[in-house]
């Protein structure tokens, strides 16, 4: 198992969001954690990746105990993060994004290669290397953000609300490009509220309710689940 | 005022203007990634300046020389300072910094009246009164000396700012604090680099005014409060603008002694500062943010 959450717990002050969650990754997975608004995907995510402290339960990587390490050291321990609202440097140019994106002294050394990966992968970023990351279009934001997140080579990517605000077409394309960076063996924790693509993309995936984990199973089932068509497919 | 006169004022009021320059970047780059007005950075100046008066008072040891020592050490004593009492309020709000910042000012000030009392006091070099002629315009020889130094502290902080990965880590970190965790960066790390790197810039610019300046205990007051117009001037937190508010305040003050406000230097560079938060909130020089 690359990646083990068990009955976390988590929230702001006196405010509690989580309650109890658990789910399991699998080293090259695609894995997908869909739910309403305010059910707390973002806070696991950052409970996670070591912005938020859990109050209880245990996060696992790769056998070894997550929870309560800073954010800098998951980083450092291979989990990349493509945060909400994408939180590019604004006042950056898309290179030096990309730089701080192998901040790291473990991902210095394949800097210039992986840096080379991301503008094939996204040549749009290539052509804008020189701009200020606050002045790019939302989409192209997105890139960039994935890109910096790339760029620390990790093996577990967590990426929330890739697809917010973006054109179906562009969306469809990054949805792509998570299959693609996937199968360079980068294993992928995706939280969407776009359930259609993501359930199409995602080997399993995780519903999640008010702070708990409501339903589970395969993309294909849940596609077909009854209860999700209804809450999240509006079908 | 002859034309020659007005050369010399702006002479001397560019030169002054580069070493408050220096203090005010220091403020600029603290503010711009601590979100902290520290009230406390003149009296980091004065620390300076009384290091480096002891350095050549008791050891004979030139005042530029001594930057040798200075410099580490203000390095230390920043970091210290902010280990110990700011990282632990880093998460607390607003006015608990502004207390903390004014509690260290004044221990600080006071430390130094205890140590040296309050007469003022000051240093004779063998070039303390020395000039040059450039054409009609006769410079300080020694304040000469302190704007060379300075350009080269500030062209070396550029660089790193600009183009090391410290550097980097820094502006990503002013930018968005979370969003600089994720990518690797220890954030509070960078704020005691930062407020290390704003300490010695502090102590740098009080040993560079030493030959020039009478000091004593409180004489980081008024440096705490040109500092904050230089900053403003410049815009919150934007480094490269608080170059330009330095040189505008340095200026600004020689011009206004020459035309025979001498006794309100001081308090020029406050209108200047008043007119420019009516009229410019966020600085003179655009965007406001580092
Ligand atoms: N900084 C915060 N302080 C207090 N409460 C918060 C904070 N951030 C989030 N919350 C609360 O936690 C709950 C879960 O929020 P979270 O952002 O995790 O939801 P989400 O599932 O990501 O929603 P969305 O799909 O809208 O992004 C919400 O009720 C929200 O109001
Ligand atoms: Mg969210």
């Amino acid at each position: 198992m690359m990646l083990e959450v068990r009955d976390l717990t988590c929230g702001y002050g006196d405010v509690q969001v989580l309650f109890g969650p658990s789910l399991q990754v699998e080293k090259g997975e695609i894995v997908a954690l869909l739910g309403s608004n305010g059910a707390g995907k973002t806070t696991l995510l950052r409970a996670l990746t070591g912005l938020l402290r859990p109050t209880g339960g245990t996060i696992e990587f790769e056998g070894r105990p997550l929870a309560g390490l800073p954010a800098h050291d998951v980083v450092d321990r291979g989990i990349a993060c493509v945060p909400e609202g994408r939180q590019v440097f604004p006042l950056m140019t898309v290179e030096e994004n990309l730089l701080l994106g192998s901040y790291l002294p473990r991902a210095r050394s394949g800097r210039a290669r992986s840096m080379d990966k991301v503008y094939s992968v996204f040549p749009r970023l290539a052509e804008r290397r020189r701009q200020a990351g606050g002045t790019l279009s939302g989409g192209e934001q997105q890139m960039l953000a994935i890109g910096r997140a790339l760029m620390s080579e990790p093996r577990l990517l967590a990426v929330d609300e890739m697809s917010l605000g973006l054109a179906p077409l562009l969306a469809q394309e990054l949805f792509q490009v998570l299959g693609e960076i996937r199968s360079l063996g980068v294993t992928v924790l995706l939280v969407e509220q776009n359930a259609q693509q993501t359930l199409r993309i995602a080997d399993r995936a995780y519903v999640l309710e008010s702070g708990r984990v409501a339903l589970q199973g395969t993309g294909a089932d849940l596609l077909l689940d009854d209860d999700v068509r209804k809450a999240y497919l509006a079908l | 005022m002859t034309l020659v006169t007005g050369l010399q004022t702006l002479a001397g009021g560019i030169l002054t203007g580069g070493v408050y320059a220096m203090v005010g970047i220091g403020l600029s780059l603290i503010f711009g990634v601590m979100r902290i007005v520290n009230f406390s950075h003149g009296e980091f100046m004065a620390v300076g300046m009384y290091t480096a008066y002891v350095l050549f008072r008791h050891f004979g040891i030139d005042p530029y020389l001594s930057l040798l020592l200075v410099i580490p050490a203000g390095g230390l004593l920043g970091a210290a300072v902010e280990r110990l009492f700011l990282a632990p309020i880093a998460r607390a709000p607003e006015h608990t910094a502004i207390l903390m910042t004014v509690g260290t000012g004044l221990i600080l000030s006071n430390s130094l009246l205890f140590l040296f009392g309050a007469h003022p006091q000051t240093i004779f070099t063998s070039y303390s009164t020395s000039t040059v002629r450039l054409g009609p315009v006769t410079l300080s020889v020694p304040l000469l000396i302190s704007f060379a130094i300075t350009v080269a502290v500030i062209g070396a902080l550029g660089w790193v700012l600009a183009r090391t990965d410290l550097g980097r880590a820094i502006r990503a970190t002013a930018q968005n604090r979370d969003a600089a965790e994720l990518q690797g960066v220890n954030t509070a790390f960078v704020r005691t680099a930062v407020f290390s790197i704003g300490t010695v810039l502090a102590m740098a610019a009080g040993v560079l005014l030493l030959p020039v300046l009478y000091v004593f205990p409180t004489v980081g007051s008024t440096f705490t409060l040109k500092a904050f117009v230089v900053t403003v001037l410049g815009g919150m937190g934007n480094v490269a603008g608080a170059i330009g508010g330095g040189i505008l305040l340095g200026t600004a003050e020689s011009m206004g002694a020459a035309l025979g406000a001498t006794g309100y230097r001081d308090a020029i560079g406050l209108v200047a500062f008043l007119l420019v938060l009516l009229f410019r909130p966020s600085g003179l020089f655009g965007r406001s943010r580092a």
